[in-house]
């Protein structure tokens, strides 16, 4: 069998003395969308960051059989993985255009930079009216779908993205799913999505995983997560 | 009597030559903002690195290397000084915090200072002047007694500082490094994320402060006519004033901080007879204090000295 | 192997090796003048000096973690008030001190006041630009007209002799010695005993958490202007006993160098240590003296230059650097650590929470069935109990320095 594009297996990471992760084991195959559920503080934007070599980390991650721990997040950038960071983290003294060319910083191809910007600014197009101004002046959503499109400008084979709906009111969440749900379609690019709002993520995603205390107590299909009995107590409310 | 400062001609003459120190504070306090912008750091030993940068120059020029050649290289080698200290000796600090990165300045500061004075000794030398520096190089525009004159060192030192600004702002927003370096001073987390190599950004920043305030002594040298190994210990402290003056992560505001403060120390003596001697530190201390208990973010900057 | 005593902090026991300690240091204190000639004495005098002055920066930086750059200043206030009433005024060097000190404090409390509002670098550049102006005031026509001599500097004679009842037989100076040794050894108490009190304690809390510190009732601005204000004291007293030693201050005396010296002491001997400030003292006296000494006998350094003080400060710059990467907390932890393999001081709380009965005679380590998770320091083992800070050398964790 063909090795999965991300694969995490025994993942420990610690802040200082505080183990936050204790053995995460986790698999995201190329093209497919995995959302990663779980209480507040069970680990899981510990568990992106540990993809990208931001916190310090014992186990094995390997992108597409590449080992990437313990290399410098730069480094696992090139390898194809773009982080969509909680909070969306733009650049707010960067102009919308600025902030889409950083995300390509990695590419060399200039034409296609180009290309990808009208791209997005198509798919995005209240990006396109802002491209000139200042990332920190739009609203949450446009910073939401700023933070989404810079991801992507790298063109990655993995896209981490960790509660992109935090903030957002209802409506735009959904068209950003929905946005999500048709990249992931086209460009066959692989997501890791960590989110709170669980009906919605699992509704788009193949297959999820349910972290506590630094633990996978759960995983499965998305409709086998959805039906687990705990589980909808736990995150779905009914 | 000595002219009075509602004289025209005098208050001219003091607003240049206030002017053309402006520009001088204004080169360090950029190159305070610059590193300051991405790495939160102050580099107390920038003036002391500005120093031996400035008898870079001159030690070049004693051996016959054209003075603009000489700067050039000095420019040059300050960049590769400052990105490699920056990656040396201040980056292995960086995760203990400020403190510790402040004293290692501080013991740069000692080491250069010292060094310079042992090599170069403790006597000024005269300095390599770039520009024409004679009586005769100035130009006349009011007559009489005072007259009001620009020298062409003024016009040089300003030319200088327009040329360099328009040259640091195409770098920092027409270049892929600038845009790199910028991300990293807007969002340091959000930029390792992005791939850029936030390390590399520090030594940037580092660097290109050493070459400007090495261009910023060699100036003085020039203005004052002389070069010791302590030149540059109180024009920090007005390049430190003028950054905070104008925001301390600000670019345009540390030009715009060099100047105001140039003009305002060379004015304000005129206004008050009974300051006696040269005070112009208690002013620059004075501008330091108002602005941070007014707009502690200065006029253009966005970001305060939360560090610490 | 035998193990190291352990004794309870306040028990009979700790203050007997208090009172050993304290005995044996006033016996050096006393040996010195009878036994070294004049020159000694003096450098040796420098180092009380410089000690005072080291200690006020001790309680700013290292207690209470904020950057003071203008140290310089307040030693260079202490001694030119002392200089100025003592060559103009015809005062006795005694009666100046207690002025010196008043100007010290309130100057710090000037400096301080920002830190009202203003914390951290900006901190640091108000205090730079304090020790910057400060020799440059003095240089001034302003500074010219209190009578400081300007660049020049001001030259002051302070002659004593050594008074009929005194018994010993030390020399004039030697007197002065011991004058000034008495003077600091009450500072360094006083020191002692504020950093331990309430107010000292909040410094600290002050520097590992000032969010924290200012929830449970600890007022960090008060904390803070007060520490800098009594920093600013001891620097000016520092700079009043200087002059006992040196007929002359001038401008180049308390530049911003010397303030950068200071630092590297403090540093040397340990920030968050007031016996640490000892240690920077002699540091800052013998450096310079067998620098300059080794310097003259290499040939090709001794024709670099005719002042072989340079020598001395890149190789406190070089010092610096090296104790940041690699002795951060300074030397007084480390001497701790060593006196920890022969006699361990716990604190009662400490002792009380391991088990160890709290009526405080000698108890060896280990005794309650080895039950005891701090006290037995093995070689190269823990600090000290339970990471308890260790009360004989201040209060301060044998920490790194940090923010």
């Amino acid at each position: 069998m063909a090795e999965p594009l991300l694969q995490l297996s025994g993942v420990h990471a610690a802040y200082g003395d505080v183990e936050v992760l204790r053995g995460v084991d986790l698999e995201v195959g190329e093209g497919e969308v995995v959302v990663l559920l779980g209480a507040n503080g069970a680990g899981k934007t510990t568990t992106l960051r540990a993809i990208c070599g931001m916190v310090g980390t014992r186990g094995s991650v390997r992108l597409g059989g590449t080992e990437l721990t313990g290399k410098p997040t730069e480094w696992v950038v090139r390898r194809g993985i773009s982080h969509v960071p909680q909070g969306r983290g733009v650049f707010g003294v960067l102009s919308v255009e600025e902030n889409l060319r950083v995300g390509a910083w990695n590419r060399t191809d200039a034409k296609g930079i180009e290309a990808d910007i009208e791209r997005w600014y198509t798919v995005f197009p209240r990006l396109a009216e802002r491209r000139t101004q200042l990332a920190g002046g739009m609203s949450g959503g446009e910073q939401q779908m700023l933070a989404v499109a810079r991801g992507l400008m790298a063109r990655p084979r993995l896209l981490l993205l960790d509660e992109p709906s935090l903030g957002l009111a209802q409506i735009i969440t959904r068209e950003l799913f929905a946005q999500l749900e048709a990249i992931n379609r086209e460009e066959s690019v692989a997501m890791l999505i960590v989110e709170q709002n669980a009906e919605l993520a699992l509704s788009f995603a193949h297959r999820g995983y349910v972290l506590e205390s630094g633990s996978i107590v759960l995983s499965g299909s998305a409709d086998a997560v959805r039906g687990n009995e705990d589980m909808r107590r736990a995150y779905l409310g009914y | 009597m000595s002219p009075n400062i509602d004289n025209p001609a005098y208050l001219l003459t003091l607003l240049t030559g206030g002017l053309t120190n402006g520009v001088l504070y204004a080169l360090v306090a950029l190159a305070i903002v610059l590193v300051y912008k991405t790495t939160s750091h102050i580099n107390l030993a920038q003036g002391e690195m500005a120093t031996l940068g400035a008898f870079c120059v001159f030690e070049l020029t004693r051996h016959g290397v054209n003075v603009w050649l000489a700067i050039a290289i000095a420019l040059v080698l300050s960049f590769f000084f400052g990105a490699g200290l920056e990656r040396g000796l201040i980056r292995p600090l960086e995760r203990r915090g400020v403190f510790p990165v402040i004293l290692a300045t501080l013991a740069l500061f000692l080491i250069i200072n010292a060094g310079v004075a042992i090599i170069w000794g403790t006597q000024p030398v005269a300095p390599p002047r770039p520009f024409p520096s004679g009586i005769d190089d100035k130009i006349d525009l009011i007559g009489g007694a005072p007259p009001f004159f620009i020298t062409h060192v003024s016009l040089g030192v300003l030319a200088v500082l327009v040329v360099l600004l328009l040259g640091l702002w195409l770098l920092l927003e027409k270049t892929k490094l600038g845009l790199g370096y910028r991300a990293v001073a807007a969002n340091r987390e959000a930029a390792e994320v992005m791939g850029i190599p936030v390390g590399r950004m520090y030594m940037f920043g580092w660097g290109i402060a050493a070459a400007l305030g090495t261009l910023a002594a060699a100036l003085v040298a020039e203005t004052a006519g002389a070069l010791d190994f302590n030149s540059m210990g109180v024009i920090l402290i007005f390049g430190l004033a003028a950054a905070t003056l104008g925001g301390i992560d600000s670019v345009p505001g540390a030009a715009v901080g060099g100047l105001a403060l140039g003009l305002v120390m060379a004015v304000v003596p005129g206004l008050f007879t009974v300051i006696e001697g040269d005070l112009s530190l208690v002013i620059a201390l004075l501008v330091v204090l108002v602005v941070l208990l007014v707009r502690p973010q200065g006029l253009f900057g966005t970001k305060t000295l939360e560090r610490v | 192997m035998s193990s190291p005593r352990v004794v309870l902090e306040g028990s009979r026991a700790h203050r007997l090796w208090q009172g050993a300690g304290l005995l044996l240091a006033a016996l050096v204190v006393l040996a010195l003048p009878l036994l070294a000639g004049d020159f000694r004495i003096g450098q040796f005098s420098l180092v009380i000096a410089y000690a005072v002055a080291v200690l006020g920066l001790n309680l700013v930086t290292g207690f209470s973690g904020q950057i003071s750059l203008g140290h310089g200043a307040f030693f260079g206030l202490g001694a030119y008030t002392t200089a100025i009433l003592v060559t103009d005024h015809g005062w006795a060097w005694a009666a100046t001190v207690p002025v010196a000190a008043l100007l010290g404090l309130a100057l710090g409390f000037v400096v301080g006041v920002p830190a009202l509002r203003l914390h951290g670098l900006y901190l640091a550049v108000i205090t730079l630009a304090v020790g910057v102006a400060f020799p440059v005031v003095v240089s001034q026509p302003v500074g010219l007209s209190l009578g400081t001599g300007g660049v020049a500097g001001k030259t002051v004679r302070i002659a004593w002799d050594k008074p009929a009842w005194f018994g010993l037989d030390v020399s004039d100076r030697g007197w002065m010695f011991l004058v000034m040794a008495a003077v600091a050894g009450g500072l360094f108490w006083i020191a002692t005993g504020l950093v331990r009190s309430r107010v000292g304690r909040s410094m600290v809390a002050l520097r590992d958490n000032g969010t924290a510190a200012a929830i449970s009732g600890v007022w960090p601005a008060e904390v803070k202007t007060v520490a800098f204000a009594v920093s600013a004291l001891y620097g000016s007293v520092g700079g009043s006993l200087y002059l006992l030693t040196t007929p002359i201050i001038s401008p180049t005396t308390v530049g911003f160098t010397i303030t950068l010296l200071f630092i590297t002491a403090m540093v040397l001997g340990g920030a968050a240590t007031v016996s640490g400030a000892w240690l920077g003292g002699l540091a800052m006296v013998f450096l310079p003296y067998y620098t300059a000494e080794w310097a003259a006998r290499i040939p090709l350094l001794s024709d670099l230059t005719d002042q072989p003080g340079l020598f001395a400060n890149v190789l406190y710059g070089v010092i610096l650097i090296v104790f940041i990467y690699f002795v951060p907390g300074g030397v007084v932890p480390l001497l701790t650590r060593l006196r920890c393999r022969f006699l361990v001081i716990v604190p009662p709380e400490a002792a009380a929470a391991a088990g160890l009965p709290s009526s405080g005679s000698d108890t060896t380590p280990g005794a309650p069935d080895g039950g005891l998770a701090g006290p037995t320091p093995a070689i190269g083992g823990p600090v000290s109990p339970a990471g308890e800070p260790d009360p004989s050398h201040g209060p301060g964790h044998p920490a790194p320095i940090r923010s």
